[in-house]
Formats: C-alpha cells, sequence, structure tokens
C-alpha cells in the first residue's frame, strides 16, 4: 500500500531487535479483550481514480453548484485568483508544522507577519494576532479578554440587534455558563443601533457587528461612545473585511479590540470552513490577547527573522491559567488572506468591495421598485455593502417561503430568512447577498421572479 | 545606488518584506468592472478617510515572494518529521485534489438542503467511518481542531450532568496531559486537578479511585496512548471507578493513530473523545492549521450533542438545528467541510485493511527507535511504548549538552527535531514519533545521526566543538527569541 | 552553581526578602532567574495594595515559561523597582540587587522570621 512501505520482512527485523517474540507480546498492554479481532467493517477500498469517481458521484449529487446563490450571513462567494492555490498548495507550506522550530519555519512565520501587519492596517488597529478560528469564535475570544482586561469574571456584555443569529447562540453557549449575561442592544425599526445607551449594572463589553445581520452599516463612534459612556471596553466586530476598504475602521474611531470574519479574503466558502477568524486589539493590552503571535527579531547573524512570541499567554506553557484553550491557528488559511491582499492591494479590494456594493444597490432598487405597492413588505434603507434585507410582516411569511421555492424552481436560492428588528412590528427578514459574481442577467431574472409572484 | 548581491538570485533565500517590495500603480488581479452603475455615496461619517497601506504587487512579484518564503521553511514533503504527539505523517497529493473540488468548494454552507444532498451525504459517511473506527455511537464533525473538541466534550458533560442534577465541578487530569487539557476545562469554568503519574508513567487506578472518593468529580481527562506513548493498561477499570462516582471519561484522541485498527476507545468504556483529523486522518498541517476535530460520543451524550446535527431520513439527509437539551452551536456553521473531504478521500482509499496496519506500522517504528536509541539516550519509560517513544538528555547532561543543543544540532543533519520538553514530567524530554508513513530506511538514517550526536555530546569540549553554533548550515542561524520577547515587533509599523 | 546570599531569608518558591528598617524588600533568588532563562517581562502589583502571605503578586517571564511571584508576608505594597520592568534583563544580570522587585510594609513582623534561613534556602534549591 502506497502510504505504508514497512514490510513484512521489516516488521520481523524490527521485532528481532527489540527482542520480541511478536507484535502482539510488543504490544501487551493493550488488554486482550479489547483487541480487535477481525476487519473492521469499512467499505473497500478505492484505487486512487475510483475515488476521484467517487467523489465526482457525490459531487454531482449537489445541485446548488448550477444555481444563482444569494446567500450570506457571513459567507460570501466572492472569486478568488488561481495562483493562491497553486501557493499555497506548495508542499513547503501546506505539510510544514506550527512554526515552533523558527530555524526552519522562517517561510510560514514571515507569512503570518505579513498576514498581521496587514489585518491591522485594514483593521486601523495596532496588533492582529495569527488568526483564530472563525469570526464568532473570534468574537468570543475578544470578549473574554475584555472581562480579563477589567479584571471581571462575571457581569453584562450588552450585544447589538444586528449581530448575526447564529453568533449571539454562540456567544451564549460559550459564555453564559460561564457567569456572564448577554444583554441585546436593541436596534431601531430601521435595522441600526439605537443612540440612547442602554442601562445596564455591571458592563463587561458593548459588542457591535457591521455590516449588521441586516446588512446595514453601522457607525463604530456610536459604539466607542456607547462603552465610554457605560465605562467599559468596546468590541467591534468586522463581518465582512472588504467592508473595511470603503468604511471606517474600528482603529479610527478608537475601539478597544475588533474581531472579525476573514473568509471573504480569497477564502472558498467550501460548504462551511475553514473560515478565518480575525483579531486585533491595542498593543498595551497584548498580554491579555488570545492565540499565536508571530515577532520580528534577528538571528545570530543579525539577519531580519521572525519567531513566535509571548508563548507565555499560550495553552502550552500557562495550562489552566492561558488566555485561551486554542492551540492551532488558522494559518493555511491566513496565508491565502494574505496572498490575496498581496495581489489585490488597497485597489483590489476597493474594486471587489465596490463592484459587490453597486450588484446589491442595483438588486435593492429593483426589488424595491417591484415591492412599491406590496403590503407588509418593507426592504431597509440603511447604508449597505453586498447584503440587505426586506422585512415582512406575519401575513406574508408564506408568501416569502412561496417566493423562495419558485427562485429555486429557476435555479436562484434567493437569500435566507432571517429575524426582523424587535422594534420594526415585522415577523422576520429575508437577507439577500452579492458579490463581484453578480450580473446584468442574474438581475433580469431577479426581476422577473418578483414580478411575478408579488403584485 | 544600485548594490549587487544575490537578492535577484533564484536560489532559496530571505525574501524583503511585501510592503518594501511595493510600487504605487502594481496590482496582481484580474477583475471585469461593474456592469452595474456607481452606487449611492456613502454619508460621509461611515466613509473611510485612509487608504489602508497594502502593498501593490505585480502577480509575479507576489508568485517570487511566497515561492521564496516556501522554501524556508521544514516541511514533511521535504524531509522526516519526528515530533512526538503531532503525527506528522505523509499528507497525501490525491486529498487536495479531491479536498478543492469545485463541486464542492462553492457551496454556501446554509443552502436549501435539497441542493447539497451530496455534501451532506458526504458527511454522513465520514461520520460512519469514524463511528467504526472508533467504537462511538455518534460523531460531530462540527469542532473546527482538537482544542474545540475537548471544549465540545467537556461542555457536553457539564450538560449531561447537569440534566441528572450532578453539579461536581472538578476534572481529573493527569500531570502528562497537554496544555490544552487543562485551558480546556478552565475555558468551561471546571475546577482542574492534576494528577500524578506513577513510577511507570501510567496513570494509578488508586489515585484517581482515591479522588473520586473526595467527592465533586464531573470527570477525568485522560489521553491513551498517553504522552509518554505508553498505552493506559488500566482503561477500563479507570473507567469503571469514574463511572461508579457519576461521572463521565472524556479521552483526548491526538494519539489515535497509535490505536487504528488494535483497539477502540469506544469500547474500554470512554464516553466522548476527539479526533484530530489533522493527524490522524492526514488533512494538512498548513504551517499551524487549520485544525479538523471531531467529536465521538456513546450513546447517552448523543442528545446534547451541538447543532446543527445531521439526521437521514429514507435516503436523505437533513439538519437539525434545534435539539431541547443540546450545549448549541460551538462555532460556525458545520465545520471545516473541506477538510473533511480528505480525511473521507484517506479513509476511503485504505479500507479496512489499511486503517488497520496504521497503528500497528507506527507503534513497530517507534520501538525500533526506542530499542536503538535506547543504547545512547536514556529512555524516560522503559518498557514498550506505542506510536511514539520519549527520550532525555540525562546522559549528555552529565557533559553539560542539553535537549535545546542536541535538537538545533539535529537540524545541521537536515532532520527536524522531535518534540522537545513534553511531556513536563520527562526533564530534558525529547518525544519522537516517526509515523508509519516512513520507510525503515529514513528511520534508520535518523537513528544514525542521533547516535552521531550523542557520540559528540560525549566527546571533550563537545559544546565548543559541536553545539554552540547550531544549526550551522541553514539560510538562518539561531533565532533570538528573547530579542522578539523584549522588543517586540509584532507588524510592519510597530 | 546558583549563589545564595548570607545576609538575607528566603521562600521555598525561590524569593528572598530582606529587611529595610521596618520594610521589607523582596526578589527572586538567583536559582529561580537561572531555572527561568533570560528574562522578558516582569509584572508587578500597584502600590498601596495589600497582599496576604502566599497571594500572587506578580508574574516572571522568559521566552517559554513563566513563574508566579508570591507575597513573602503579609502587608501594603509601597514601592516596585520601574528598573526591572523596563529592563528585565537585570533580572539576570543582578537579582539580589539592582533587580530587587519590590518591597512592602510588613503587618506581622514574625512573618519575617519565620522565612527559610540561607542555609534551609540552599537545600531547598538543590
Amino acid at each position: 500500500m502506497r502510504y505504508l512501505p514497512l514490510t513484512t520482512e521489516e516488521e520481523k527485523r524490527i521485532l528481532q531487535s527489540c527482542e520480541e517474540a511478536s507484535f502482539e507480546t510488543l504490544t501487551r498492554d493493550i488488554p486482550e479483550n479489547l483487541r480487535i479481532k477481525k476487519l473492521l467493517n469499512l467499505p473497500e477500498p478505492l484505487h486512487e481514480a475510483e475515488m476521484l469517481e467517487h467523489i465526482q458521484e457525490l459531487g454531482e449529487k449537489n445541485t446548488a453548484p448550477k444555481m444563482c446563490s444569494l446567500l450570506g450571513q457571513g459567507a460570501y462567494d466572492h472569486t478568488w485568483p488561481a495562483v493562491i492555490d497553486y501557493l499555497v498548495t506548495r508542499g513547503e507550506f501546506l505539510t510544514a508544522y506550527t512554526p515552533y522550530q523558527p530555524e526552519v519555519s522562517q517561510g510560514t512565520l514571515q507569512a503570518i507577519f505579513e498576514f498581521q501587519s496587514m489585518v491591522s492596517e485594514l483593521f486601523g488597529m495596532e496588533v492582529s494576532n495569527a488568526s483564530l478560528y472563525d469570526g464568532s469564535t473570534a468574537l468570543v475570544e475578544a470578549i473574554l479578554m475584555s472581562a480579563r482586561l477589567q479584571g471581571k469574571s462575571s457581569g453584562q456584555v450588552l450585544v447589538s440587534e444586528g449581530v448575526y443569529d447564529r453568533t449571539q447562540e454562540i456567544l451564549k453557549t460559550y459564555l453564559t455558563s460561564l457567569g456572564f449575561e448577554l444583554v441585546t442592544w436593541q436596534a431601531s425599526h430601521e435595522g441600526l443601533a439605537e443612540e440612547k445607551t442602554p442601562l445596564i449594572t455591571n458592563p463587561v463589553a458593548v459588542v457591535m457587528q457591521s455590516p449588521n445581520k441586516w446588512g446595514l452599516v453601522e457607525d463604530w463612534k456610536l459604539l466607542k461612545k456607547t462603552a465610554d459612556t457605560l465605562n467599559t471596553k468596546s468590541i467591534a466586530h468586522v463581518s465582512h473585511t472588504h467592508s473595511l476598504a470603503l468604511f471606517e475602521s474600528p482603529g479610527t474611531a478608537g475601539i478597544d479590540i475588533a474581531s472579525g470574519e476573514g473568509q471573504s479574503l480569497g477564502i472558498p466558502i467550501g460548504f462551511g470552513g475553514p473560515y478565518l477568524g480575525l483579531f486585533t486589539c491595542l498593543k498595551k493590552d497584548i498580554r491579555q490577547m488570545p492565540g499565536r503571535l508571530v515577532g520580528k527579531t534577528v538571528d545570530a547573524r543579525n539577519r531580519e527573522a521572525y519567531c513566535v512570541t509571548l508563548s507565555t499567554r499560550e495553552q502550552h506553557i500557562r495550562r489552566e491559567k492561558a488566555t485561551s484553550n486554542i492551540c492551532s491557528n488558522q494559518s493555511l488559511m491566513a496565508l491565502r488572506a494574505c496572498i490575496y491582499m498581496a495581489l489585490y492591494g488597497p485597489v483590489g479590494i476597493k474594486k471587489v468591495a465596490d463592484s459587490s456594493r453597486r450588484a446589491a444597490t442595483a438588486a435593492r432598487e429593483i426589488i424595491t421598485k417591484q415591492l412599491k405597492n406590496a403590503k407588509g413588505l418593507k426592504v431597509l434603507n440603511g447604508t449597505l455593502l453586498n447584503e440587505f434585507s426586506i422585512l415582512y410582516s406575519a401575513e406574508n411569511e408564506r408568501k416569502v417561503e412561496k417566493l423562495q421555492a419558485a427562485a429555486l424552481s429557476q435555479n436562484v436560492i434567493l437569500g435566507l430568512k432571517n429575524t426582523a428588528p424587535v422594534n420594526s412590528g415585522f415577523k422576520g427578514a429575508l437577507s439577500l447577498a452579492f458579490t463581484e459574481r453578480f450580473k446584468k442577467k442574474n438581475a433580469e431574472s431577479l426581476e422577473k421572479i418578483f414580478g411575478e409572484l408579488i403584485v | 545606488m544600485t548594490t549587487a548581491s544575490a537578492a535577484n538570485s533564484g536560489w532559496p533565500q530571505a525574501s524583503t518584506l511585501l510592503k518594501e517590495q511595493s510600487k504605487k500603480g502594481h496590482e496582481g488581479f484580474s477583475l471585469a468592472d461593474s456592469e452595474f452603475p456607481e452606487a449611492e455615496k456613502i454619508p460621509t461619517t461611515l466613509t473611510r478617510k485612509h487608504i489602508p497601506g497594502l502593498p501593490e504587487l505585480s502577480e509575479l512579484d507576489v508568485v517570487r515572494h511566497f515561492t521564496r518564503l516556501s522554501q524556508l521553511n521544514y516541511s514533511i514533503d521535504s524531509g522526516m518529521y519526528p515530533l512526538g504527539s503531532c503525527t506528522m505523517k505523509y499528507n497525501p497529493r490525491i486529498n487536495e485534489v479531491t479536498g478543492s473540488h469545485p463541486l464542492f468548494a462553492r457551496l454556501h454552507p446554509l443552502s436549501p438542503d435539497s441542493t447539497v444532498q451530496g455534501a451532506m451525504e458526504l458527511m454522513w459517511n465520514l461520520e460512519s467511518l469514524l463511528k467504526e473506527i472508533s467504537g462511538f455511537e455518534r460523531v460531530s464533525l462540527i469542532p473546527a481542531a482538537g482544542a474545540q473538541g475537548e471544549y465540545t466534550g467537556l461542555k457536553l458533560i457539564r450538560a449531561y450532568l447537569k440534566d441528572k442534577g450532578i453539579k461536581n465541578n472538578k476534572i481529573l487530569i493527569p500531570d502528562s496531559a497537554h496544555g490544552t487539557n487543562p485551558a480546556t476545562a478552565a475555558m468551561c469554568g471546571f475546577e482542574v486537578v492534576s494528577l500524578k503519574s506513577n513510577a511507570e508513567g501510567l496513570l494509578d487506578k488508586e489515585v484517581v479511585l482515591k479522588h473520586c472518593q473526595e467527592g465533586d468529580v464531573a470527570g477525568i481527562m485522560l489521553t491513551n496512548p498517553n504522552t509518554l506513548g505508553l498505552f493506559e493498561r488500566e482503561i477500563q477499570t479507570i473507567c469503571e471507578i469514574v463511572h461508579d462516582h457519576g461521572a463521565l471519561v472524556y479521552c483526548d484522541g491526538a494519539n489515535m493513530n497509535a490505536m487504528l485498527g488494535l483497539t477502540r476507545p469506544g469500547d474500554a468504556g470512554v464516553d466522548v473523545m476527539h479526533f484530530n483529523q489533522h493527524k490522524t486522518f492526514t488533512t494538512p498541517h498548513g504551517g499551524g492549521g487549520p485544525g479538523c476535530g471531531a467529536v465521538g460520543v456513546c450513546a447517552k451524550l448523543i442528545p446534547y450533542l451541538p447543532t446543527p446535527l445531521l439526521k437521514k431520513k429514507d435516503s436523505s439527509f437533513a439538519w437539525e438545528e434545534n435539539s431541547e437539551k443540546s450545549i448549541g452551536p460551538i462555532k460556525d456553521f458545520h465545520g471545516h467541510f473541506m477538510m473533511m473531504l480528505r480525511s473521507y478521500t484517506y479513509i476511503r482509499e485504505l479500507g479496512a485493511p489499511g486503517i488497520q496496519k496504521i497503528g500497528r506500522h507506527a507503534i513497530l517504528l517507534a520501538n525500533y527507535v526506542r530499542c536503538r536509541l535506547g543504547k545512547s539516550y536514556e529512555v524516560a519509560y522503559p518498557r514498550p511504548c506505542m506510536h511514539e517513544v520519549v527520550l532525555s538528555d540525562k546522559l549528555q547532561q552529565k557533559n553539560k549538552i542539553k535537549t535545546l543543543d542536541i535538537a538545533k544540532r539535529l537540524l545541521d543533519f537536515g532532520f527536524h527535531p522531535p518534540t522537545v520538553y513534553f511531556p513536563l514530567i520527562v526533564p530534558g524530554a525529547l518525544m519522537i514519533e516517526p509515523t508509519e508513513t516512513e520507510t525503515l530506511a529514513t528511520v534508520e538514517k535518523f537513528c544514525a545521526v542521533m547516535e552521531q550526536i550523542a557520540k559528540e555530546a560525549s566527546e571533550e569540549n563537545a559544546f565548543d566543538k559541536y553545539f554552540k553554533n547550531s544549526p550551522k548550515s541553514l539560510p538562518f542561524a539561531k533565532i533570538d527569541e528573547t530579542k522578539a520577547a523584549r522588543d517586540l515587533k509584532l507588524t510592519w509599523n510597530n | 552553581m546558583s549563589s545564595i546570599l548570607p545576609d538575607r531569608k528566603y521562600t521555598k518558591d525561590h524569593e528572598w526578602a530582606q529587611l529595610n528598617g521596618k520594610n521589607v524588600m523582596m526578589g527572586i533568588t538567583d536559582f529561580a532567574q537561572n531555572s527561568l532563562g533570560d528574562v522578558t517581562y516582569v509584572q508587578l502589583p500597584e502600590t498601596g495594595k495589600a497582599f496576604t502571605k502566599g497571594e500572587i503578586i506578580g508574574t516572571v517571564e522568559s521566552v517559554k515559561a513563566v513563574s508566579d511571584i508570591y507575597a513573602p508576608i503579609t502587608g501594603k505594597i509601597l514601592r516596585t523597582n520601574a528598573d526591572v520592568i523596563n529592563d528585565p534583563s537585570i533580572l539576570n544580570q543582578d537579582p539580589y540587587g539592582k533587580a530587587w522587585l519590590l518591597e512592602m510594609e510588613a503587618s506581622d513582623e514574625s512573618e519575617f522570621q519565620e522565612l527559610l534561613e540561607p542555609d534551609a534556602y540552599g537545600q531547598h534549591a538543590e
């Protein structure tokens, strides 16, 4: 077998060299009754060609690849250049371990250092770590860090209603059992965080997401003001990294910690992962930062070099007192993002953001026109990046579902059902997302779908 | 002034920072102009005023930069990587073909179930394979990595006990455990109790019993084989003791490679275990991630599994989002699917005949190292090992040569060092895991180099003569990690 | 061989303590700095804060290890050594002198007397 080179002859030689009679005596620590004595019940082995056919067959059972998908909510089907796939599959990157031996890991280390630098630039923040699992868990870590910075082990976290429902559920999983209470910072009926500061007693952090779950761009300055009023830390959660090419960065607004999802930076949506959790903060708070960090230094011949640094925050040294239990980073995904940012630069990233925004704006205009006379359906109108939402009343829920079904039969996946702002009086929302892949011909079929069904 | 240097040479070398190579007007992307009219103007309060300081480069600039960087890395593709507990085995190339397959790469995770049946079937199939291999009743593929698998597992224990009205709050963890174990227990709000390994390097059932009798024990977190590469002989009795006291057993599956085809943790009484698919089932390490976890559970923990849970009805698949007793979602969407494609490919290609040789070959090669290097190094626990063996620098210390010196000297001979100074209970540990994908000839070469280093270490003035400036033959000399920590430079700008 | 000075007392956690009038100066021992390796970071408590004997009052870090500092006696922090925070490397050069860590006001003088004598510490640190 191609991945199992040891021959029977060699097996014997090894046993002899260890003065063992058999493999069974060598492994005598495994209790007899726990030994597997027959062949496991697994499907027959497949040779390479058969394997590729099998995957192709499974793939063909997916009908989605033939469709025009308007799904978003934290995963966006942007284009990525072929050169990324080519570079990250170089074995030297793909099959390297965590760079604990810096002398033989300078490639990975410098790439992470450049990644940290570029993420810091985009976020306008002083420092970035080497990445975390995904956007939502990065936000969990941001809140835990905020608590540590204030020496709090319990208290209230004010979370804006515009944080994805899924992310809010994930926050609950991690934080409520530790003694933190999540309090909703309600949105206006227009889908943006309310100006008025809600009162909470023992604040741990204030969290705002932008673009928010309805696709609207929030103002970080309001987040900063609210956190200041409550005398606690501000956490900005950037749901779509390309938004930072057009909209104000968290750093400029004086935010304490900013987390985000970096999937749009050259990472395929790939049915959910792996993605890229981004994490940035101020340099003065670095010792409470979770996750791996790479720093610049020199080698013994005084040449610029890089290594993992401040490891004393991490689990392998500080164990139960570590800043997080995280052991890996999403290194290969960070590398993808690093190459993407290097290729696109400020101009390319802005162009992708702008093209996506133009597509979403055009679609919003079409639908707004179609819904002009529809009762119980309202398009949310704030500043958008590439996603927007249509609010619907309870009576219209069936209609929206029918619309989605009809669209599906015409090979259009018509967005995702979402919750509506509590203050809006609507039952739910339909959120539609767009990227630079969306063309005029797609806009025409969208117009047709809405035109036929909503009159 | 132009300085002539090796900067334009194609040989492996350092590459200056992207920022320094940037030139205004260069671009490395190919993007069509939008067909849609300009969007409404962004309100001034929301507009970004400063252009982010990203570099501008041509595509070839970028290709050369990252090609050069890659050449500064050691990797499995370039040589043996004997890192104990990391299972650095070959990552088959076919995985990269299936793991980027266009019929999966652009599937949105929230697509209607009916449009992604192939992807869901693959996840169902992979779960079935892992269940059969490990003896668990269900496997959640969601966890992003081993540490998140641990988190999920401990949350399941917490949820199960809470449901039964038990408020116990202590987690027993052997002193040989990976750092993630105590860190995870703390993240779940548990109190960590460290268990001392016995003279043989194993968990002692009496010690476990004593702690269980003291009360308040929610569970035990053990690693099998443990980080000394030894199989926990008393695993069944330990599971019984823990269960008798109303607590549950968590197994860290980091060392699952050793058990493949030989024994199943589910059969031994383990309640919950995470898989490191990036170790055992060959998804790439990628320079530190992404990992790919998965959590296997016994029947009684199924109701608590994280959402979404995959369901099969007749021959179609659906996600179940709401489950009354579930611990809830633990990350975005449903796991690192593109990594699952890779591990699925690996397991299906090998099938039972291949899978069942993995543990055997890994164990044989590790024992070869133990028996051969046991003559020139101290073996921390001299007994047959499983997939890895822990040596120490005890003999070399007599001549003032430390583990770190040995590690750096190995680099001179072209081998990546083993895991060093772990587990913490062995002073100066050198933890070696050859893995089954290496040929015996390669492992023999590694041993010969280790013997050579031991010989050097025994000579007079050994340090100055051989070790002082190692590594010597690499593009980079010893890197000043102290300076990095004292004088923090974490980005281009600060 | 690490050095132990006769003019002060010690704790089992490798700290030294010395009377300065009625107050107590403290730092870490030569043995401690030696086993940590190159010190990269020192964190000390705010002045004015009070601690009980054995409580964690700070940390000392090297690249690959971190070690907590415990209060050798009960009392209030009077002052801390800014030099050692600005340049942690002095802890490796002069742990008993320039790199003292802090001065405490002793609330119970007998606590100081209970600390280890140099000989006893020497045996402990072997």
